[in-house]
Protein backbone atom coordinates (compact mmCIF):
# COMPACT_ATOMS: atom_id res chain seq x y z
CA UNK A 1 0.00 0.00 0.00
CA UNK A 2 1.25 3.47 -0.87
CA UNK A 3 2.54 5.44 2.11
CA UNK A 4 1.22 8.88 2.92
CA UNK A 5 4.57 10.47 2.16
CA UNK A 6 4.74 8.73 -1.24
CA UNK A 7 1.26 9.99 -2.00
CA UNK A 8 2.33 13.56 -1.21
CA UNK A 9 5.54 13.12 -3.26
CA UNK A 10 3.48 11.88 -6.21
CA UNK A 11 0.93 14.68 -5.88
CA UNK A 12 3.59 17.38 -6.09
CA UNK A 13 6.03 15.39 -8.23
CA UNK A 14 8.79 16.10 -5.70
CA UNK A 15 11.02 13.35 -4.28
CA UNK A 16 12.61 15.65 -1.69
CA UNK A 17 9.51 15.80 0.50
CA UNK A 18 10.00 14.59 4.07
CA UNK A 19 7.93 14.73 7.26
CA UNK A 20 9.41 18.13 8.00
CA UNK A 21 8.40 19.63 4.66
CA UNK A 22 5.97 22.56 4.81
CA UNK A 23 3.89 24.09 2.01
CA UNK A 24 6.42 26.92 1.76
CA UNK A 25 9.12 24.43 0.75
CA UNK A 26 7.30 23.14 -2.34
CA UNK A 27 6.55 25.39 -5.30
CA UNK A 28 3.50 23.37 -6.34
CA UNK A 29 2.05 23.37 -2.82
CA UNK A 30 -0.04 26.52 -3.12
CA UNK A 31 -3.70 26.76 -2.17
CA UNK A 32 -4.84 24.85 -5.24
CA UNK A 33 -2.15 22.22 -4.73
CA UNK A 34 -3.30 21.88 -1.13
CA UNK A 35 -6.89 21.33 -2.20
CA UNK A 36 -5.79 18.69 -4.70
CA UNK A 37 -3.71 16.95 -2.04
CA UNK A 38 -6.53 16.85 0.52
CA UNK A 39 -9.02 15.57 -2.05
CA UNK A 40 -6.56 12.84 -3.07
CA UNK A 41 -5.99 11.86 0.55
CA UNK A 42 -9.71 11.80 1.38
CA UNK A 43 -10.40 9.63 -1.66
CA UNK A 44 -7.45 7.30 -1.17
CA UNK A 45 -7.94 6.70 2.56
CA UNK A 46 -11.74 7.05 2.50
CA UNK A 47 -11.71 9.67 5.23
CA UNK A 48 -13.10 13.17 5.58
CA UNK A 49 -11.54 16.15 7.34
CA UNK A 50 -13.38 18.80 9.31
CA UNK A 51 -12.84 22.47 8.37
CA UNK A 52 -10.96 23.10 11.62
CA UNK A 53 -8.66 20.11 11.00
CA UNK A 54 -7.72 21.37 7.55
CA UNK A 55 -6.54 24.64 9.02
CA UNK A 56 -4.10 22.89 11.35
CA UNK A 57 -1.99 21.34 8.57
CA UNK A 58 1.30 23.21 8.67
CA UNK A 59 3.58 20.37 7.55
CA UNK A 60 3.64 16.86 6.08
CA UNK A 61 3.95 15.52 9.62
CA UNK A 62 0.66 17.21 10.64
CA UNK A 63 -1.09 15.53 7.71
CA UNK A 64 0.37 12.12 8.52
CA UNK A 65 -0.72 12.43 12.17
CA UNK A 66 -4.24 13.49 11.18
CA UNK A 67 -4.63 10.58 8.75
CA UNK A 68 -3.27 8.07 11.27
CA UNK A 69 -5.70 9.36 13.90
CA UNK A 70 -8.60 8.71 11.53
CA UNK A 71 -7.65 5.30 10.23
CA UNK A 72 -6.48 3.68 13.47
CA UNK B 1 -17.26 44.56 20.58
CA UNK B 2 -19.27 44.71 17.32
CA UNK B 3 -18.10 48.30 16.81
CA UNK B 4 -14.48 47.30 17.21
CA UNK B 5 -14.96 44.41 14.76
CA UNK B 6 -16.35 46.89 12.24
CA UNK B 7 -13.42 49.26 12.76
CA UNK B 8 -11.00 46.40 12.09
CA UNK B 9 -12.73 45.45 8.84
CA UNK B 10 -13.31 49.04 7.70
CA UNK B 11 -9.61 49.78 7.90
CA UNK B 12 -8.88 46.72 5.76
CA UNK B 13 -11.50 47.75 3.21
CA UNK B 14 -10.19 51.32 3.06
CA UNK B 15 -6.62 50.05 2.72
CA UNK B 16 -7.40 47.97 -0.36
CA UNK B 17 -9.68 50.61 -1.81
CA UNK B 18 -6.88 53.15 -1.62
CA UNK B 19 -5.20 51.30 -4.47
CA UNK B 20 -7.05 52.71 -7.45
CA UNK B 21 -8.37 50.31 -10.04
CA UNK B 22 -7.40 47.22 -8.12
CA UNK B 23 -10.22 46.91 -5.65
CA UNK B 24 -13.85 47.62 -5.17
CA UNK B 25 -16.16 47.19 -2.25
CA UNK B 26 -19.83 46.53 -1.85
CA UNK B 27 -22.07 46.81 1.13
CA UNK B 28 -25.22 44.78 0.83
CA UNK B 29 -28.39 44.34 2.86
CA UNK B 30 -27.99 46.90 5.62
CA UNK B 31 -24.31 46.43 6.02
CA UNK B 32 -24.38 42.80 7.07
CA UNK B 33 -22.57 41.63 3.99
CA UNK B 34 -19.32 43.30 3.24
CA UNK B 35 -17.51 42.42 0.08
CA UNK B 36 -14.12 43.45 -1.19
CA UNK B 37 -12.66 42.27 -4.41
CA UNK B 38 -8.99 43.02 -4.76
CA UNK B 39 -6.46 42.10 -7.36
CA UNK B 40 -3.41 43.02 -5.34
CA UNK B 41 -2.71 39.63 -3.87
CA UNK B 42 -5.69 37.64 -5.16
CA UNK B 43 -7.03 37.62 -1.64
CA UNK B 44 -10.28 38.19 -0.74
CA UNK B 45 -13.57 38.44 -2.06
CA UNK B 46 -14.44 39.35 1.43
CA UNK B 47 -17.68 38.36 3.01
CA UNK B 48 -18.47 38.94 6.62
CA UNK B 49 -21.77 38.20 8.21
CA UNK B 50 -22.72 40.68 10.84
CA UNK B 51 -26.12 39.14 11.24
CA UNK B 52 -25.89 35.49 12.12
CA UNK B 53 -29.56 34.98 11.39
CA UNK B 54 -28.86 35.40 7.71
CA UNK B 55 -28.64 32.16 5.80
CA UNK B 56 -25.71 30.99 3.75
CA UNK B 57 -27.77 31.10 0.57
CA UNK B 58 -28.59 34.77 1.33
CA UNK B 59 -24.90 35.53 1.14
CA UNK B 60 -24.47 33.75 -2.15
CA UNK B 61 -27.64 35.40 -3.45
CA UNK B 62 -26.50 38.89 -2.54
CA UNK B 63 -23.02 38.48 -3.91
CA UNK B 64 -24.24 37.16 -7.26
CA UNK B 65 -24.87 40.77 -8.14
CA UNK B 66 -21.21 41.64 -7.82
CA UNK B 67 -19.27 41.42 -11.01
CA UNK B 68 -15.89 39.76 -11.20
CA UNK B 69 -16.31 38.01 -7.90
CA UNK B 70 -13.10 36.16 -7.22
CA UNK B 71 -13.01 32.62 -5.95
CA UNK B 72 -11.98 33.48 -2.42
CA UNK B 73 -14.35 34.07 0.45
CA UNK B 74 -13.78 35.04 4.04
CA UNK B 75 -16.28 33.97 6.64
CA UNK B 76 -16.36 34.43 10.37
CA UNK B 77 -15.63 31.22 12.23
CA UNK B 78 -18.85 31.34 14.32
CA UNK B 79 -20.80 31.50 11.09
CA UNK B 80 -18.75 28.64 9.67
CA UNK B 81 -19.51 26.43 12.68
CA UNK B 82 -23.23 26.93 12.14
CA UNK B 83 -23.14 26.36 8.37
CA UNK B 84 -20.68 23.50 7.88
CA UNK B 85 -22.96 21.42 5.69
CA UNK B 86 -23.87 24.28 3.37
CA UNK B 87 -20.23 25.28 3.11
CA UNK B 88 -19.30 21.75 2.11
CA UNK B 89 -22.22 21.51 -0.32
CA UNK B 90 -21.09 24.74 -1.97
CA UNK B 91 -17.59 23.28 -2.38
CA UNK B 92 -15.81 25.88 -0.31
CA UNK B 93 -12.41 24.74 0.90
CA UNK B 94 -10.65 26.41 3.85
CA UNK B 95 -7.13 27.55 3.06
CA UNK B 96 -6.10 29.96 5.77
CA UNK B 97 -7.33 31.54 8.98
CA UNK B 98 -6.84 34.96 10.46
CA UNK B 99 -7.79 36.74 13.63
CA UNK B 100 -8.84 40.39 13.69
CA UNK B 101 -6.99 42.18 16.50
CA UNK B 102 -7.26 45.60 18.10
CA UNK B 103 -5.05 47.67 20.38
CA UNK B 104 -5.97 50.97 22.03
CA UNK B 105 -3.01 52.60 23.71
CA UNK B 106 -1.90 56.07 24.75
CA UNK B 107 1.60 55.52 26.10
CA UNK B 108 4.54 54.16 24.14
CA UNK B 109 5.27 50.43 24.24
CA UNK B 110 8.56 49.48 25.98
CA UNK B 111 11.19 48.53 23.41
CA UNK B 112 13.84 45.89 23.97
CA UNK B 113 16.72 47.31 21.98
CA UNK B 114 18.79 45.12 19.67
CA UNK B 115 22.27 46.41 18.87
CA UNK B 116 22.65 47.68 15.31
CA UNK B 117 18.89 47.43 14.61
CA UNK B 118 17.33 50.61 13.27
CA UNK B 119 14.09 51.58 11.60
CA UNK B 120 13.45 54.09 8.84
CA UNK B 121 10.76 55.05 6.35
CA UNK B 122 10.84 53.36 2.99
CA UNK B 123 12.27 55.41 0.14
CA UNK B 124 12.23 54.85 -3.60
CA UNK B 125 15.86 53.72 -3.30
CA UNK B 126 15.09 50.49 -1.49
CA UNK B 127 11.55 49.75 -2.64
CA UNK B 128 12.64 46.87 -4.91
CA UNK B 129 14.37 45.14 -2.01
CA UNK B 130 11.32 45.59 0.23
CA UNK B 131 8.81 44.33 -2.31
CA UNK B 132 11.01 41.28 -2.93
CA UNK B 133 11.10 40.61 0.81
CA UNK B 134 7.31 40.85 1.17
CA UNK B 135 6.73 38.65 -1.87
CA UNK B 136 9.12 36.00 -0.62
CA UNK B 137 7.96 35.90 2.97
CA UNK B 138 4.25 36.53 2.62
CA UNK B 139 3.27 35.04 -0.66
CA UNK B 140 6.02 32.73 -1.83
CA UNK B 141 5.43 34.15 -5.30
CA UNK B 142 5.91 37.51 -6.96
CA UNK B 143 2.48 39.10 -6.82
CA UNK B 144 3.08 42.52 -5.28
CA UNK B 145 4.48 45.13 -7.57
CA UNK B 146 6.36 48.29 -6.73
CA UNK B 147 4.04 50.30 -9.00
CA UNK B 148 1.32 49.74 -6.42
CA UNK B 149 3.40 51.26 -3.66
CA UNK B 150 5.60 53.83 -5.33
CA UNK B 151 2.90 56.52 -5.13
CA UNK B 152 2.12 55.65 -1.53
CA UNK B 153 5.56 56.34 -0.11
CA UNK B 154 4.88 60.04 0.36
CA UNK B 155 1.14 59.83 1.15
CA UNK B 156 0.52 61.03 4.72
CA UNK B 157 -1.86 58.18 5.61
CA UNK B 158 0.68 55.54 4.55
CA UNK B 159 3.63 54.84 6.81
CA UNK B 160 5.92 52.28 5.27
CA UNK B 161 8.53 51.26 7.84
CA UNK B 162 11.55 49.07 7.29
CA UNK B 163 13.78 47.48 9.93
CA UNK B 164 17.50 47.20 9.30
CA UNK B 165 20.02 45.03 11.09
CA UNK B 166 23.66 45.86 10.37
CA UNK B 167 22.34 48.01 7.54
CA UNK B 168 20.54 45.07 5.87
CA UNK B 169 16.74 45.24 5.46
CA UNK B 170 15.29 42.52 7.66
CA UNK B 171 11.64 43.41 8.13
CA UNK B 172 8.76 45.52 6.81
CA UNK B 173 5.57 46.99 8.24
CA UNK B 174 3.03 49.24 6.52
CA UNK B 175 0.70 51.21 8.76
CA UNK B 176 -2.31 52.68 7.00
CA UNK B 177 -4.46 55.36 8.63
CA UNK B 178 -8.09 55.65 7.49
CA UNK B 179 -8.78 58.60 9.83
CA UNK B 180 -10.23 56.25 12.46
CA UNK B 181 -7.73 53.49 13.06
CA UNK B 182 -4.22 52.53 12.02
CA UNK B 183 -3.98 49.18 10.25
CA UNK B 184 -0.80 47.12 10.14
CA UNK B 185 -0.23 45.39 6.80
CA UNK B 186 2.51 43.34 5.16
CA UNK B 187 4.36 42.81 8.41
CA UNK B 188 7.12 40.37 7.59
CA UNK B 189 10.66 39.40 8.46
CA UNK B 190 13.28 37.88 6.19
CA UNK B 191 13.35 34.11 6.69
CA UNK B 192 17.03 34.13 7.69
CA UNK B 193 16.29 36.65 10.44
CA UNK B 194 13.08 35.21 11.92
CA UNK B 195 12.65 34.32 15.61
CA UNK B 196 15.27 36.86 16.66
CA UNK B 197 12.95 39.67 17.70
CA UNK B 198 13.43 41.86 14.62
CA UNK B 199 9.77 41.72 13.55
CA UNK B 200 8.44 42.39 17.03
CA UNK B 201 10.81 45.31 17.57
CA UNK B 202 9.90 46.86 14.21
CA UNK B 203 6.19 46.63 15.08
CA UNK B 204 6.76 48.26 18.48
CA UNK B 205 8.92 51.02 17.05
CA UNK B 206 6.46 51.66 14.20
CA UNK B 207 3.48 51.85 16.56
CA UNK B 208 5.42 54.05 18.97
CA UNK B 209 6.30 56.42 16.12
CA UNK B 210 2.57 56.93 15.53
CA UNK B 211 1.65 57.09 19.23
CA UNK B 212 4.08 60.00 19.54
CA UNK B 213 2.12 61.67 16.74
CA UNK B 214 -1.11 61.28 18.71
CA UNK B 215 -2.48 58.01 17.28
CA UNK B 216 -3.97 55.49 19.70
CA UNK B 217 -6.01 52.85 17.81
CA UNK B 218 -4.31 50.04 15.94
CA UNK B 219 -5.80 47.05 14.11
CA UNK B 220 -4.46 44.07 12.21
CA UNK B 221 -5.31 40.65 10.85
CA UNK B 222 -2.91 38.07 12.25
CA UNK B 223 -2.05 34.63 10.99
CA UNK B 224 -1.47 31.79 13.42
CA UNK B 225 2.27 32.44 13.20
CA UNK B 226 2.05 36.10 14.20
CA UNK B 227 -0.75 35.82 16.73
CA UNK B 228 1.43 35.41 19.82
CA UNK B 229 3.74 38.27 18.92
CA UNK B 230 0.79 40.65 18.71
CA UNK B 231 -0.73 39.35 21.95
CA UNK B 232 2.54 40.05 23.77
CA UNK B 233 2.46 43.61 22.45
CA UNK B 234 -1.06 44.02 23.85
CA UNK B 235 -3.40 43.34 20.92
CA UNK B 236 -6.66 41.57 21.74
CA UNK B 237 -8.65 39.29 19.43
CA UNK B 238 -12.10 40.48 18.29
CA UNK B 239 -12.89 38.25 15.32
CA UNK B 240 -11.89 34.91 13.87
CA UNK B 241 -11.96 34.61 10.11
CA UNK B 242 -11.45 31.75 7.70
CA UNK B 243 -10.52 32.20 4.04
CA UNK B 244 -12.22 29.74 1.73
CA UNK B 245 -11.66 29.13 -1.90
CA UNK B 246 -14.35 27.81 -4.20
CA UNK B 247 -13.32 24.53 -5.74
Amino acid sequence: MITIIELIKNTFNDNNITEKTTPNDVDEWDSLGHIMLIQTIEEKFKISFEIEELLEFDSVKDIINAINNKIT
Amino acid sequence: MELIKEEIEHNLADFYLSFKDVAHVNFEKNNYIYNIHNNINNWPSFVLTKNYNSSFSDIFGATKTIKNLSKNWILESDFVSKNKIEIKNNKLFPIKNWVGMFLEINSVIPENEINEFTIEKLSSINIDECIALINTVNFNKKILYKELFIDKINEPNFNFFIGKYKNEITSTCIIYNNNKTNGLYFVCTKKTHQNKGFGSLLIKKSINYLIKKGESKFILHATKMGNNIYKKIGFKTYSKLIIFTKI
